[in-house]
C-alpha cells in the first residue's frame, strides 16, 4: 500500500493511462449490457468492500451486516423514488444519510460492550432487515423487489454507458477517501485500537469514538455503494441483500488481505466475476470461497493483498518485501 | 383462540425450543472452552441430518435407530477431526479470524452438502410418523412431544455428567483456566477435541429431532445455527443454564410469532427479541451473561 504512495514521477503516467484505461475503456467496447453491468458490479462490489476493510481490517470491527446497510440505502432511495416521487438526488442523499445514521446507531449500541457483540448486532441487524423486506410487500414489493427508471441529466435520460462513469469516478473517490483516512490520525486511531485496545486508550486514543466512526464510514461506503447497485440495476430485490452476501463482502476483504486497500479491491473483483464462469455447478464456487477464506486465514494471511503490492510495484521501483505468508495483526505494508 | 390451540402451540414452541436449546449448549460449550464462536455450528446439524437420513435411511436402506447412531458418530469424528486441524490452530487467533473463519466453514460444508445431495428438500416421517397423542380433549404431535422428552433427558444427562463426574469436572476446569488445568494433569487439547465432537452430536441429536417437525432443506442449518445464537444472546451470553432457558424463550417466541402475527413473521420475534436483549440487557434476561460494559 505505501509502494503506490511514493510512485516515482517518471512512472505516474502509466498508472494514469491504466486508471482511463478502466474508466474508458468498458463502456466503449462492452457492447453487451450484461458484461457492462458485470463490470459495473465489480466495482460496486469493491467500493463496498473498501468500506467494510476500513471497519474490519483496519479497526478490527467485525461486521456480518453489511449488505443490510448496501440494502437500506438502495431500498430507502427506491422508495423515495417511486412512492414519494422525488427526483434521483435528494433520494440518494435520503438513503446515503439514513444509511449512515443507521451504522452509527448500530456501532454506537454494540461498541459499549466488549466481546463478539458487534458481530452479533449485525448479524441480527441483517437477519431482522431481511424479513421486514420480505413481509413489507406495500413498501417493499416483497420478493418481486422494486424497479425505478433511470435517472435524467438535463432532459436526456443516463444510458448503461453514462452511468458506468459516473459509477466508476465514485469507486476512484471512495478508494481516494479510504486511502486519506488510512494514512490520517483518524486511521492511525483505528489501527491503534485494532491491534491493542488498552494500549490505544493509554495514548490517549478514544477508541470508542474509533470504533463508531470505523462503523459510520463503513455504512457510509455501503450507503454509496446501494445507490450505485439501484442505479446500475435499476431494479432491487432481497435477495441481493442476505446475510449470506454480507458473508461474501466480508469474503472479498479477507481474501484480499485484511488491512489491505488495493487487496480489497482485488478480492471484490475476483469474487464478482469468476462466479460468472461456474454458474453450471451451483454450490462449487462457495465451497472454493469458504475453503479459500480458512486457507488465507490460517496460511496466507495478506491474502490477494500480496498481488497488489506486486502491482504498485509496476509503477513504481519498490521491490516487494514481504514474503506470501506475514503476520495477520499487521497486514498490509504499514511501516 | 380455543385451549386446544394454545396448549398446541405451547407444546410446539417448547420442541422447537428445546432443539434451540441443544444447538445453544454446543455453541457456548465451544465459546466457553476454545473462546471461539462457532457460526459452523448449524452445518454439523445439517451434516448430521442428510447422512442420517438421505444416504443410510433412504439410499442403503438401514432401519432408522442404526443410521441415526451411525450418522451421530460419523459427525462427531467429524468434529473432532476439525477441532484437532482448523479450530485448534484458530483458538490462538483474534476473535476476528475466528469468527470468519467459522462463517468460511459453514459456507463451505453447507454448499458441499448441496454439491452432494442436490438443493431438492426431503420429508422425513421421524419415527413416530405423523401419529397424535390425545389427553382429554387436547391433542399433540407425537413427534412434538418425542423432541421434547428425548432434549430434556439429553440435556439433564449432560449436566449431571458436567457436575458430578470426574470428566464434567475437567471440563469445568478447562474451561475456566486452560493453563492451570493443564498443570493438573489434564489433558487439555484431547478434551477439547473430545468437547468439540461432543458439541457437534448434540447439534447432529438437534437435527434429528427437528427435522419431522419441519422439512430436510439446505437452509435448515443456518436458520437452526441462527434461532441458537439468539438464544444464547437472549439466556445470557456464554452461560449454559441461560443457553438452555433462551432456547425455550425463542421457541416459545416462535409459536407465539406464527400465531399472533402470522407465519411470514415466525423468525421476526426472535430476532428482534435478540437485538433489544443485547441493548437493552446485555447480560441476558436472567443477567446471568458474561457481557461487560465499557
Amino acid at each position: 500500500m505505501a509502494a503506490t504512495q511514493k510512485i516515482r514521477r517518471r512512472r505516474w503516467p502509466f498508472f494514469f493511462l491504466l486508471l482511463v484505461a478502466l474508466w474508458v475503456l468498458p463502456p466503449t467496447f462492452l457492447s453487451s449490457p450484461y458484461y457492462l453491468r458485470l463490470v459495473s458490479f465489480g466495482w460496486i462490489n469493491a467500493i463496498i468492500a473498501l468500506g467494510l476493510n476500513m471497519a474490519v481490517g483496519v479497526a478490527g470491527q467485525i461486521n456480518l451486516g453489511q449488505a443490510a446497510f448496501v440494502g437500506l440505502s438502495a431500498y430507502v432511495t427506491a422508495m423515495l423514488i417511486k412512492l414519494v416521487g422525488w427526483t434521483w438526488l435528494p433520494s440518494a442523499v435520503a438513503g446515503i444519510v439514513g444509511t449512515v445514521v443507521a451504522g452509527t446507531a448500530v456501532g454506537w449500541v454494540s461498541n459499549r460492550l466488549r466481546g463478539p457483540y458487534l458481530a452479533i448486532v449485525t448479524l441480527g441487524f441483517n437477519l431482522v432487515f431481511q424479513i421486514l423486506l420480505l413481509t413489507q410487500v406495500d413498501f417493499t414489493g416483497g420478493p418481486m423487489g422494486l424497479r425505478v427508471k433511470a435517472p435524467e441529466i438535463f432532459g436526456v435520460k443516463m444510458n448503461m454507458q453514462a452511468i458506468y462513469i459516473v459509477l466508476f469516478g465514485f469507486f476512484i473517490l471512495i478508494y481516494m477517501l479510504c486511502r486519506l483516512i488510512y494514512y490520517s490520525k483518524i486511521g492511525r486511531n483505528f489501527r491503534a485500537t485494532r491491534d491493542d485496545e488498552i494500549v490505544a486508550r493509554i495514548m490517549g486514543v478514544n477508541t470508542v469514538r474509533a470504533k463508531v466512526q470505523a462503523c459510520m464510514f463503513s455504512a457510509f461506503c455501503a450507503g454509496v455503494a446501494g445507490v450505485l447497485f439501484l442505479l446500475n440495476y435499476l431494479f432491487i430485490a432481497p435477495a441481493a441483500f442476505t446475510p449470506m452476501q454480507s458473508f461474501r463482502y466480508l469474503a472479498m476483504v479477507v481474501i484480499g488481505g485484511l488491512g489491505n486497500l488495493l487487496g480489497s479491491v482485488l478480492g471484490a473483483l475476483v469474487i464478482t466475476f469468476i462466479p460468472e464462469f461456474l454458474r453450471v455447478w451451483p454450490g462449487l464456487w462457495d465451497v472454493v470461497l469458504g475453503g479459500s477464506i480458512l486457507l488465507v486465514l490460517l496460511l496466507f494471511p495478506k491474502g490477494l493483498g500480496f498481488f497488489g503490492e506486486y502491482l504498485s510495484t509496476l509503477f513504481s521501483q519498490k521491490k516487494i518485501e514481504q514474503r506470501w505468508t506475514g503476520q495477520i495483526r499487521s497486514p498490509g505494508g504499514e511501516q | 383462540m380455543s385451549l386446544n390451540a394454545v396448549v398446541q402451540i405451547l407444546v410446539g414452541g417448547l420442541a422447537f425450543g428445546s432443539v434451540y436449546a441443544l444447538v445453544a449448549v454446543g455453541i457456548v460449550f465451544i465459546w466457553r472452552t476454545m473462546n471461539l464462536l462457532n457460526f459452523a455450528h448449524g452445518q454439523f446439524l445439517l451434516l448430521c441430518c442428510y447422512v442420517a437420513i438421505i444416504s443410510l435411511y433412504q439410499k442403503l436402506g438401514w432401519p432408522i435407530s442404526a443410521s441415526v447412531l451411525v450418522a451421530l458418530l460419523i459427525v462427531g469424528l467429524f468434529g473432532t477431526m476439525f477441532a484437532t486441524t482448523v479450530f485448534e490452530r484458530l483458538r490462538k487467533q483474534p476473535l476476528l479470524t475466528s469468527v470468519i473463519a467459522t462463517m468460511g466453514l459453514s459456507l463451505v460444508l453447507e454448499n458441499a452438502v448441496l454439491l452432494l445431495f442436490g438443493p431438492r428438500p426431503y420429508s422425513f416421517e421421524g419415527f413416530l410418523g405423523r401419529k397424535m397423542i390425545w389427553i382429554g380433549n387436547v391433542g399433540f404431535l407425537a413427534n412434538h412431544v418425542f423432541a421434547l422428552l428425548v432434549s430434556l433427558i439429553i440435556l439433564i444427562v449432560f449436566a449431571s455428567v458436567l457436575k458430578y463426574t470426574i470428566i464434567g469436572r475437567a471440563i469445568r476446569a478447562v474451561a475456566y483456566d486452560k493453563e492451570t488445568a493443564g498443570l493438573m494433569g489434564i489433558p487439555v487439547p484431547w478434551l477439547l477435541s473430545l468437547m468439540f465432537g461432543f458439541s457437534a452430536i448434540l447439534a447432529g441429536l438437534a437435527g434429528i429431532l427437528v427435522v419431522p417437525v419441519t422439512y430436510l432443506t439446505l437452509d435448515l442449518g443456518t436458520a437452526v445455527g441462527y434461532k441458537a445464537f439468539a438464544s444464547v444472546v437472549i439466556g445470557g451470553f456464554g452461560s449454559v443454564p441461560g443457553a438452555i432457558i433462551g432456547g425455550y424463550i425463542v421457541g416459545l417466541l416462535e409459536g407465539a410469532g406464527t400465531a399472533i402475527l402470522g407465519t411470514a413473521y415466525r423468525d421476526l420475534l426472535a430476532f428482534a427479541v435478540m437485538l433489544l436483549v443485547l441493548f437493552l440487557r446485555p447480560s441476558g434476561i436472567l443477567g446471568i451473561g458474561e457481557a461487560e460494559r465499557i
